[in-house]
């Protein structure tokens, strides 16, 4: 066990810098799932279930705490505009989502559950004064969900769970303005939240033979308004006048819904290997609009045009003794967005997902699990941007990097 | 089946290690097709124009986007440049503020006090910027230093020539002795411009002077064997520094029962501009009459005690000022249609010495006509960004009225490459105008409409030249 920590430790040590999934989503709600590559729907016999699986819960006796968090530490690059060439870094910032989630068996066949985790979610910030301050200085968006759950045992081998989920969101995106003709740059903070917004979850789950687990789930979207304001602050001369917007704002976002089916097969005793194709419907997310209250104020709308997209998770689990597991995971993520509508706010790709983790059950309450999940974002380069980085229409054109380091741990604590 | 699964997980730790620890695919910018152009050593010869000057002041921020940096920029070749720490040269123009007459915006203009310094003295090499403020045609040939230039002449000796030159010779010489083989040569502007500004009192260069001069230029820089680009001379006319407060006027006087503006001329006299003419443009009054403007009918004398100028004989400032033969407004800030006339006789005939001249050593001349008429008219647009000869929201010209802004000089660069390209093969991209900052400056520190006449103090103006 110590020979793996270091070999971590090592990986941790040569490669610094990370990133979340496509679009905005975020897959890590339990360390155990995510060491599975998140190729977790089929197994879903921790207390995440409650995220990953709904239906998962009656597999489990007694009451299951599962509090943890996610490292999240993104990096990205962007070398351009085009034709130059030149290195932009966005900022190094390290985001910690907080997993907890209970379940409770009632009896046999029937659990109820309640979660805390942030299913969306995304941080970037790129320096004052860079090439793409138009486009994007700090943008960040979260969304938290409390599903409340409950999950019936229809059949020994078939269960089905359905969770009402309460969510709220806050969302900041800061980026400057041109103050053209004039000299120097108006800098522009846009915040908003939305407290009262709902959606929910269901899932099954069923195991036609003892080895082989089979199952689905899906979460539905979710709309939110947010309510805000518009800070814009520039030349005192300007703002004296009134030309520079601010006032209260309202933006529309609707995450989208998941559609995930898996299957997982314990192979031998030891070892269970898991898969999952998890369908992410992204058309929900076609602009993004800010509508000023105020109907003087020119209302900014900018097209995303988003696409549904998929995910192919591989997951494999070794048990190496009652109380340890080693665990590993292997994903591919599919970008939502169209190349000429990346912007630098969320540097999309294609991306790669590797997993490593391990668990251990300290005794017959209390146990552990960490893993780490390395990501790396396929080279993409723009050669037809409709985002624009200047007081003109000059499209924002180069060469996006990013990769993204996850590190997950989360405790577990079993009353009978 | 434990070690198999362990060497899988080293694998795939090796995996990790290596893709993420990979150095990124290279990403190179296109080269760029130079044809027999030799950007090697560039160097530029000229006035205010060619040394980045905006309004009214020449600045470091200002300079890096003079248009021979641009080019240097655009095409990766190394070129000095005299800088000024901010606020640069002197009497930089800012916005003070704003104020909402009839729903639009007025700009204040605010004269900064404060003067910065030269920061590149050390350089160790005449500068590739040959360009100085204030420069005639004579001073390339004969100006070494403030005492020097053609303005001494007239006891206005021109510090900047000591700060671009020091003391090494004259704008040919050090032109010549850098071995160039590039030059853009924009020289002549203030040879008829000075007449304009100053309402025609001030006396342009003699064609036949002009004509010697230039072809002595011309030789001693075609002896280098450089590349030659010509610079023509523009219609310093179209500017805002003359159609912005004219027009202003008419507009005003058109409410009021008065047959116009009646202004003194050249030749003594008095004459009247009536509204119509100043708001077509027939007759000009200079930006620099912009508070005068703001005191026509009044009845105090204040145009001349404001500025400390003795009342001129014959004129009695109890009479409604610029309204009344007895208190007329004054000559030196109207282009009267006589006046226009001379202007434009005088500068074709520059420019067609120019010509023949480029024309016997094979010269390319940019010529400025389309650019400025299609400011005056239709306005230009590049990559989005739209430009016209409005004062500050058509976004071309500085607060001064007469240089260019930033952007403005980024389209004069465009023309000069679109002719390095013409005449010597080359592709070289136009530069984005766009992505080049906006440069009129806040005192202390979004789309409008065309501006009514700027409140800008008495005499900061005065002395304005290329």
């Amino acid at each position: 066990m110590k020979k793996y920590l270091y070999i971590i430790l090592l990986i941790l040590g040569i490669c610094p810098g990370i990133i979340m999934a496509g679009g905005f989503q975020i897959n890590e709600h339990g360390a155990r799932a995510m060491g599975l590559g998140g190729a977790f729907t089929a197994i879903a016999n921790d207390a995440s279930s409650i995220y990953w699986n709904n239906a998962g819960m009656t597999q489990l006796s007694g009451t299951n705490f599962m509090l943890g968090t996610a490292l999240i530490a993104p990096s990205a690059e962007f070398r351009g505009v085009s034709p130059e060439v030149n290195k932009n870094y966005m900022n190094s910032d390290v985001f910690f989502p907080t997993h907890f989630f209970v379940t409770h068996a009632i009896n046999n066949s029937f659990s109820v559950g309640i979660g805390f985790t942030t299913p969306f979610g995304l941080g970037t910030e790129w320096s004052a004064g860079w090439v793409g301050r138009y486009l994007a200085l700090k943008t960040q968006l979260t969304t938290y969900w409390i599903p409340v759950t409950a999950a019936y045992k229809i059949a020994d081998n078939f269960s089905i769970g359905a969770s009402f989920v309460y969510s709220f969101a806050d969302v900041l995106i800061t980026q400057n303005s041109s103050q053209s003709p004039f000299a120097g740059d108006a800098y522009v903070e846009l915040e908003g939240n939305d407290y009262t917004a709902f959606g929910y979850t269901v899932g099954i789950l069923y195991k036609p033979i003892d080895i082989l687990s089979i199952g689905a789930s899906f979460r539905s979207e979710i709309s939110y308004d947010f309510e805000g304001t518009a800070t814009t602050t520039g030349a005192p001369q300007l703002m004296e006048i009134g030309a520079l917007p601010n006032g209260d704002i309202t933006a529309a976002l609707t995450t989208p819904m998941n559609i995930v089916g898996g299957i997982a097969v314990q192979v031998i005793p030891q070892l269970m290997l898991s898969a999952d194709f998890q369908w992410i419907g992204w058309s929900s997310y076609d602009t993004l609009a800010v509508d000023f209250v105020d109907e003087a104020a020119e209302d900014v709308a900018s097209p995303r045009l988003y696409k549904d997209t998929y995910i192919i998770r591989f997951g494999a689990q070794y048990k190496i003794s009652d109380q340890v597991s080693l665990l590993g995971g292997v994903y591919y993520d599919q970008m939502p967005v169209e190349p000429q509508y990346v912007n630098p706010s969320l540097p999309d790709t294609d991306r790669l997902g590797l997993s490593i983790g391990a668990e251990a059950k300290f005794n017959e309450q209390f146990g552990i699990s960490g893993s780490y999940l390395f990501i790396r974002g396929s080279q993409l380069t723009v050669s037809d941007s409709q985002e624009i980085y200047t007081t003109g229409n000059s499209p924002f054109n180069g060469t996006y990097n990013s990769s993204a380091n996850l590190l997950s741990l989360s405790l577990n604590y079993y009353l009978q | 089946m434990k070690k198999i699964f362990i060497y899988l997980c080293l694998l795939s730790l090796a995996f990790i290690v290596l893709t993420s620890c990979e150095d990124y695919s290279d990403v190179t910018s296109p080269s760029i097709n130079f044809g027999s152009a030799n950007f090697s050593r560039f160097v530029a010869i000229g006035n205010s124009l060619t040394m980045g000057e905006q309004s009214a002041s020449v600045f470091a921020a200002g300079q890096n986007y003079s248009y021979g940096n641009i080019i240097a920029k655009q095409v990766g070749t190394t070129y000095a440049q005299a800088f000024f720490s901010d606020p640069g040269t002197g009497g930089r123009l800012e916005i003070a503020q704003f104020e909402i007459e009839n729903g639009s915006p007025v700009p204040e203009i605010y004269e900064n006090p404060n003067i910065g310094s030269p920061t590149n003295l050390l350089y160790p090499a005449p500068y590739n910027n040959l360009g100085i403020k204030g420069a005639f045609l004579y001073d390339v040939l004969n100006a070494r230093n403030a005492a020097t230039c053609y303005t001494a002449n007239f006891g206005v000796p021109n510090p900047l020539f000591d700060a671009v030159l020091r003391g090494m010779g004259t704008q040919l010489e050090l032109a010549i002795a850098q071995e160039p083989t590039l030059i853009t040569l924009w020289i002549g502007n203030n040879d008829i411009l000075a007449f304009a500004t100053r309402g025609g009192l001030f006396p342009p260069t003699d064609p036949a002077v002009f004509q010697t001069e230039y072809t002595q230029v011309l030789s001693a820089l075609h002896a280098t064997g450089a590349q030659i680009i010509i610079g023509g001379l523009p219609n310093g006319l179209l500017t805002p520094y003359f159609t912005t407060v004219g027009p202003g006027i008419g507009l005003k006087l058109q409410t009021l029962p008065v047959p116009g503006l009646v202004y003194s001329t050249s030749a003594p006299g008095i004459a009247i501009a009536t509204a119509s003419q100043l708001i077509n443009d027939s007759v000009l009054v200079t930006l620099s009459a912009s508070s005068a403007a703001g005191l026509i009918g009044d009845q105090t004398g204040k145009y001349y005690t404001d500025n400390g100028i003795p009342v001129p004989p014959g004129v009695n400032t109890a009479y409604p000022f610029g309204l009344t033969p007895e208190n007329p407004f004054p000559n030196n800030l109207v282009l009267d249609p006589t006046e226009k006339a001379a202007y434009n006789a005088l500068r074709d005939g520059y420019n067609q010495i120019i010509n023949i001249l480029a024309a016997q050593f094979n010269y390319y001349v940019v010529n400025w006509d389309n650019l400025f008429t299609s400011l005056s008219t239709t306005g230009i647009e590049f990559n989005g960004v739209t430009f016209n000869a409005n004062y500050i929201s058509g976004n071309f010209f500085s607060l001064d009225g007469i240089h260019p802004t930033s952007q403005g000089y980024g389209i004069i660069a465009n023309e000069f490459l679109k002719a390095i390209n013409s005449k010597y093969g080359a592709s070289i991209p136009m530069v984005d105008v766009s992505a080049i900052p906006s440069s009129l400056i806040f005192e202390g520190t979004i789309p409008m409409g065309k501006y009514g006449i700027p409140k800008i103090p008495n005499g900061i103006l005065d002395n304005v030249l290329f």
